[in-house]
C-alpha cells in the first residue's frame, strides 16, 4: 500500500561551503588527534579562531605533565568542570596512565576517546568539554549543560480545559515529557543530527505496533537524505517531507501541545521534534485531524463535542464560500436571494461607488492586513491595532460610502467564522482560497463558484499525506470512523 | 506525455471559461430596475395597458432600513411586449424581472380572454412561473389597485405573497400561481379559477373568478369559493360555519370551524352518475350559551346542522358550475384519465358536465368541543 511513497530530490550542499571542506583547511579530518597535547591546542586555536567565547584552559599535572581543557564557555558547567575533571586530575595525577583508566579518576557520568578530529570539533560545538592530557589519547567529558528553560503555559494553542504546558526548546527534554505522557516500552524515539552547518538535533517520536512501519521507515529514509546548510525551523522540515510540497493544503500539523501530541502518538501517528523549536510537528494527518483539538476529548457530554465539530465544519464553508457566494448572488443572480433582503443589499449598496467584488477583496485584504499586523506586535499595541483596524473599517468604511453594510457583516463573519479552525496553518490555507472563490465568482458567478468548489473537492480527494488519505473518513467513506469523528465512543 | 496533459488541460480550461452562459449576466443589484408587481389591462381602444410596481430603493440610514417605498410606472402598446418595452424608456436601469411576485390582470382583459397575455408571461425566461395571479374587479383600474398604499404593507405585490405564503384561515379564496393556472386550463375541462383582488381602504382578496377557455365567465363568491376549493383539492381546512340552533329549548349560536375532505366517484351510466362523499371534522369555537354542558345528543344535532349547510353549499357550487356548463375541478379529466373510451361517450364539454348526475354525501364528527373549562374529574379525599 505504501509502495507508491515518493521519492525526494537529493539537494547537496556547495562542495567548498561545507561543514568538513573548511575543517580540512586545518586537519585531515578522519585521522586522530595526535598525542602531543600542544599540537591539538594549536590545530583548534586555528579552527575556532576568532571566536571568543572559546575558551581554554592548560595546566600541568603535579608529576609535570601538561594538560589542555577547551570548551565553549556558554554551553558547559564549569563548576561541574572544576569538580568533576580539574580537581579530580590534580589529586589522583599519578593513576593517569592511559585514557581508558581515567574514567576511575574524573567523576562524570560520560566520556569517550577521540577517534577523529571531525568528532572533537563537533563534540565541542555540542557543548561538551575536551580534555588531553599530554601523550594520551584526548578525551571528551559529556558536561554540556545547554541554555533552556522550564515549560510554560501555551502561548499560541489557549484551550480551556487543556494541561497549560507547552514544549520548550530543547528536543530531547521535549521527548522526555512526552515519556510522562505515554509510559510505554513501544514509544520509541530516533534521533537525527541534521544540516550540514547547523547540525540540528531531530528526534522522531512514534508508537510501535500503532504507527505504520512503512511510515516511520520512509520518514527516515527522507530525513537522512536532508542535505541543506541548516535546518532552524520545523517549517523546513515538513516542506521538506511533504509528498505535495505546492498544495495550498498542510500534510501536517504543528502542535505545542504535549496532550495533543500524546493523542496523536496513540492515534499512530509520527511526531517530529527538532532542537530550538517549540513545535513539533504531526504527520501524516488529515482534513478531520486538523479540525481537533486535544480538549475536545474533556467533554464529559458527548453531544457538546458533537455540536462543536459540527459547528467547525460549518464555519469552514461559512468562512470560505461566503464572500464569494455573496458576489456571486449581488452580482450574477440576485433573484435566488428573498425578496425583502434584497431590498435590504440594495438599500445598502445604493451609494457604493465600487462593485461588489472590489468592495469584497478591499474588505478581505484589509482584515488580512489587520490579522498581519496584530500577530507580531506586542499585546498591548496590537490590541490597539485590532480597536483602530475594526473601527476604521467596521464604521469610517461604512460612512465614508466605500463598503456597504451588509459586506461588513459578510466579512465579519466569514473572519470570524474561519478562526473556529484549530490549525492556524490550515486557517491560512482556506484565507487563500477564499480570494480565488470571490474571483471565480466574479468572473463566472454561481456556475463558477461550484464549479470551483467541484475541483478544490477533487484536490482535497486526490491529496494524501504519507499515503493516508486527505478526506478520510469521507473519501474513502468508512462510516463507523465518520461515526467516531462527531460522537466518539463513551 | 507531460505536454499532452498539460494541452489537454488548457483545452479544459477554455471549455471552462466560454462555456458559460451567465458571464455576460453579470449586474449588480443596484444597476436593475427590480419589478415586484405587474398589471395588465386592455383599453377601449384594445391597446395593452402595463404597470409596473417598482420599490424606490434609498440609501439605508445608519443600518436601519426604511420603509419600503414605490413607484409604479405605466406604459402602453398594441401588444404586451411593446407596453413593456415602452417601459424600459422611463427607468434608468434594466428592468428586472427575478424578483416578480404577482401579476394582477385588469376584469375587461380577463373576459376578452388571457390567452396572449399567459403566453407571453410563460415564454419569458427571467420570469418565475411560480408569480401569483389575481383578477383585479372593475371597481378599480389595474394600476390603480398597484398604487394603493396598505396600511399593513405598502407594496401590494408584496401583500399579495404574504396573503397566500400566510396560508390564510378563512377560506374565501385560494392561491394560484401561473404554472397552476396553466395547468388546469391545459386539461379535458378547459377551466380554471384565479382569486379575486380590489381595494377600496384596505386592499380586499376574495372571491375567485371562474375562467373557461381562457375568458372570465363567472365568479364564485363567499362560501362558493370554499368549496370550489373542496372539490379541486379534494381537501379543504377551516371553513367556518356559525349556526343557530335549539337545544334542549334554547336558542344556541355555534360557531364551527369543520376540516373536510371529498372523495369522487363517477358509475359508468350516460349521463354519468357522480357521487360527492364529503367527510369532515368540526371542532366547536364558540358557543352563546357558555354554562351550556354539551352532551352526545347535543353534539348530534350540530353535527346534523352543519352536515346539511355543507351539502347545500356544494350543492349550490355544483349548480353554478353546471348553469355555466364549466367544470373547473377536474372531475371530467379524473373520468378522462380512467377510462377515456367512457369518457369520449359522454361529451363532456356540451353535455357530458351539464347533465350529470351528482349525488352528495355530507358526514361530520365533532372532535373538539372546546370545553376545557368543564372540569370532570372527581375530587379525591377531603
Amino acid at each position: 500500500m505504501l509502495g507508491n511513497l515518493f521519492k525526494k530530490r537529493e539537494i547537496n550542499p556547495i562542495k567548498h561551503l561545507s561543514f568538513e571542506s573548511y575543517l580540512k583547511t586545518f586537519v585531515d579530518i578522519d585521522s586522530e588527534p595526535p598525542k602531543e597535547s600542544i599540537t591539538v591546542k594549536q590545530k583548534l586555536n586555528q579552527i575556532f579562531s576568532n571566536s571568543f567565547d572559546f575558551s581554554e584552559r592548560s595546566f600541568h599535572l603535579p608529576n609535570n605533565r601538561p594538560v589542555y581543557i577547551c570548551y565553549f564557555s556558554a554551553l558547559i558547567s564549569q563548576p561541574q568542570l572544576e569538580e568533576s575533571v580539574i580537581k579530580p586530575l590534580l589529586h589522583h595525577f599519578d593513576h593517569v596512565t592511559t585514557s581508558e583508566n581515567l574514567g576511575s579518576i574524573i567523576t562524570v557520568t560520560k566520556y569517550e576517546r577521540v577517534t577523529d578530529w571531525n568528532m572533537a570539533v563537533q563534540s565541542v560545538l555540542d557543548g561538551n568539554i575536551l580534555v588531553h592530557i599530554d601523550q594520551l589519547d584526548p578525551v571528551i567529558v559529556f558536561l554540556a549543560e545547554k541554555l533552556d528553560r522550564s515549560p510554560n503555559d501555551p502561548t499560541t494553542e489557549y484551550q480551556v480545559y487543556g494541561a497549560k504546558f507547552s514544549f520548550i526548546e530543547d528536543s530531547r527534554k521535549n521527548v522526555g515529557v512526552m515519556r510522562q505522557f505515554i509510559k510505554d516500552p513501544r514509544l520509541k524515539s530516533k534521533g537525527y543530527d541534521v544540516g550540514v552547518v547547523s547540525n540540528t538535533q531531530v528526534a522522531v517520536l512514534y508508537l510501535e505496533q500503532y504507527c505504520e512501519p512503512k511510515v516511520i521507515q520512509h520518514l527516515d529514509q527522507l530525513i537522512k537524505s536532508y542535505k541543506k546548510e541548516h535546518l532552524l525551523t520545523i517549517g523546513q522540515l515538513t516542506k521538506y517531507i511533504s509528498k505535495h510540497p505546492n498544495s495550498i493544503f498542510p500534510q501536517a500539523t504543528m502542535s505545542e501541545r504535549p496532550d495533543l501530541v500524546a493523542y496523536s502518538l496513540i492515534q499512530g501517528k509520527v511526531v517530529i521534534f527538532l532542537d530550538n523549536s517549540t513545535f513539533c510537528a504531526i504527520t501524516p494527518v488529515t482534513l478531520m485531524d486538523l479540525l481537533e483539538t486535544s480538549e475536545d476529548h474533556f467533554f464529559l457530554v458527548r453531544w457538546n463535542l458533537l455540536f462543536i465539530r459540527i459547528l467547525r465544519i460549518s464555519s469552514l464553508f461559512i468562512g470560505t464560500i461566503l464572500p464569494a457566494l455573496y458576489v456571486a448572488l449581488v452580482a450574477f443572480q440576485p433573484e435566488l436571494i428573498p425578496t425583502t433582503l434584497t431590498i435590504s443589499v440594495a438599500q445598502s449598496r445604493v451609494q457604493i461607488p465600487l462593485p461588489a467584488t472590489a468592495e469584497a477583496i478591499l474588505m478581505m485584504f484589509a482584515l488580512d492586513v489587520l490579522v498581519e499586523a496584530s500577530i507580531r506586535l506586542p499585546s498591548f499595541v496590537g490590541q490597539t491595532i485590532g480597536i483602530v483596524g475594526g473601527l476604521v473599517i467596521g464604521t469610517a468604511a461604512v460612512e465614508a460610502g466605500i463598503v456597504s453594510h451588509t459586506m461588513v457583516i459578510v466579512i465579519a463573519f466569514t473572519a470570524i467564522a474561519l478562526f473556529t479552525t484549530p490549525s492556524w496553518e490550515f486557517v491560512s490555507s482556506w484565507r487563500i482560497i477564499r480570494y480565488l472563490l470571490v474571483g471565480v465568482s466574479t468572473l463566472l458567478g454561481l456556475y463558477g463558484l461550484t464549479l470551483a468548489v467541484g475541483f478544490l473537492i477533487v484536490h482535497l480527494c486526490k491529496l494524501d499525506s504519507f499515503d493516508k488519505p486527505y478526506m478520510y473518513p469521507l473519501a474513502p467513506f468508512d462510516k463507523y470512523e465518520l461515526k467516531r469523528f462527531f460522537l466518539p465512543l463513551r | 506525455m507531460m505536454q499532452k496533459r498539460n494541452v489537454q488541460f488548457i483545452i479544459l480550461g477554455f471549455f471552462v471559461l466560454f462555456l458559460t452562459g451567465c458571464a455576460t449576466d453579470a449586474r449588480e443589484i443596484d444597476q436593475r430596475t427590480m419589478i415586484l408587481g405587474m398589471g395588465i389591462d386592455i383599453t377601449e381602444e384594445e391597446e395593452f395597458i402595463v404597470t409596473l410596481q417598482v420599490p424606490v430603493i434609498t440609501p439605508s440610514d445608519g443600518g436601519a432600513i426604511s420603509a419600503n417605498e414605490f413607484e409604479t410606472i405605466t406604459g402602453k402598446g398594441p401588444s404586451l411586449w411593446d407596453a413593456i418595452s415602452n417601459i424600459e424608456a422611463y427607468t434608468p436601469t434594466v428592468l428586472f424581472f427575478g424578483h416578480l411576485k404577482a401579476v394582477v390582470i385588469g376584469d375587461t382583459l380577463a373576459r376578452q380572454g388571457l390567452e396572449d397575455v399567459l403566453d407571453l408571461l410563460d415564454r419569458r425566461a427571467p420570469l418565475a412561473n411560480q408569480v401569483y395571479l389575481a383578477i383585479i374587479r372593475s371597481q378599480n383600474e389595474v394600476d390603480e389597485f398597484l398604487n394603493q398604499e396598505s396600511r399593513l404593507i405598502s407594496l401590494p405585490a408584496l401583500y399579495l405573497e404574504r396573503f397566500f405564503n400566510a396560508d390564510q384561515k378563512l377560506s374565501r379564496s385560494k392561491e394560484v400561481r401561473l404554472f397552476e393556472f396553466r395547468r388546469d386550463t391545459n386539461m379535458v375541462g378547459n377551466a380554471g379559477t384565479l382569486p379575486f383582488a380590489y381595494s377600496d381602504v384596505n386592499i380586499v382578496i376574495e372571491d375567485m373568478a371562474l375562467f373557461h377557455k381562457g375568458k372570465l365567465v363567472g365568479e364564485f363568491t363567499g362560501s362558493q369559493a370554499g368549496k370550489s376549493e373542496l372539490l379541486k383539492e379534494r381537501k379543504l381546512d377551516n371553513m367556518n360555519y356559525t349556526l343557530e340552533i335549539e337545544l334542549e329549548g334554547v336558542e344556541v349560536t355555534v360557531s364551527s370551524r369543520v376540516g373536510t375532505t371529498v372523495d369522487i366517484d363517477f358509475e359508468k351510466t350516460n349521463p354519468v352518475k357522480l357521487t360527492l362523499d364529503v367527510s369532515g371534522k368540526a371542532e366547536i369555537v364558540y358557543l352563546s350559551e357558555h354554562d351550556f354542558q354539551t352532551s352526545n345528543e347535543h353534539l348530534r344535532k350540530i353535527e346534523e346542522k352543519i352536515e346539511g349547510k355543507i351539502k347545500s353549499d356544494v350543492e349550490d357550487v355544483v349548480k353554478k358550475a353546471k348553469d355555466l356548463n364549466v367544470e373547473p375541478w377536474l372531475i371530467g379529466h379524473h373520468i378522462w384519465a380512467t377510462d377515456y373510451d367512457y369518457f369520449k361517450t359522454l361529451n363532456w364539454d356540451e353535455t357530458g358536465w351539464k347533465e350529470s348526475d351528482i349525488t352528495t354525501t355530507v358526514e361530520v364528527e365533532i372532535e373538539q368541543t372546546g370545553q376545557r373549562g368543564v372540569l370532570e374529574k372527581k375530587k379525591l379525599g377531603r
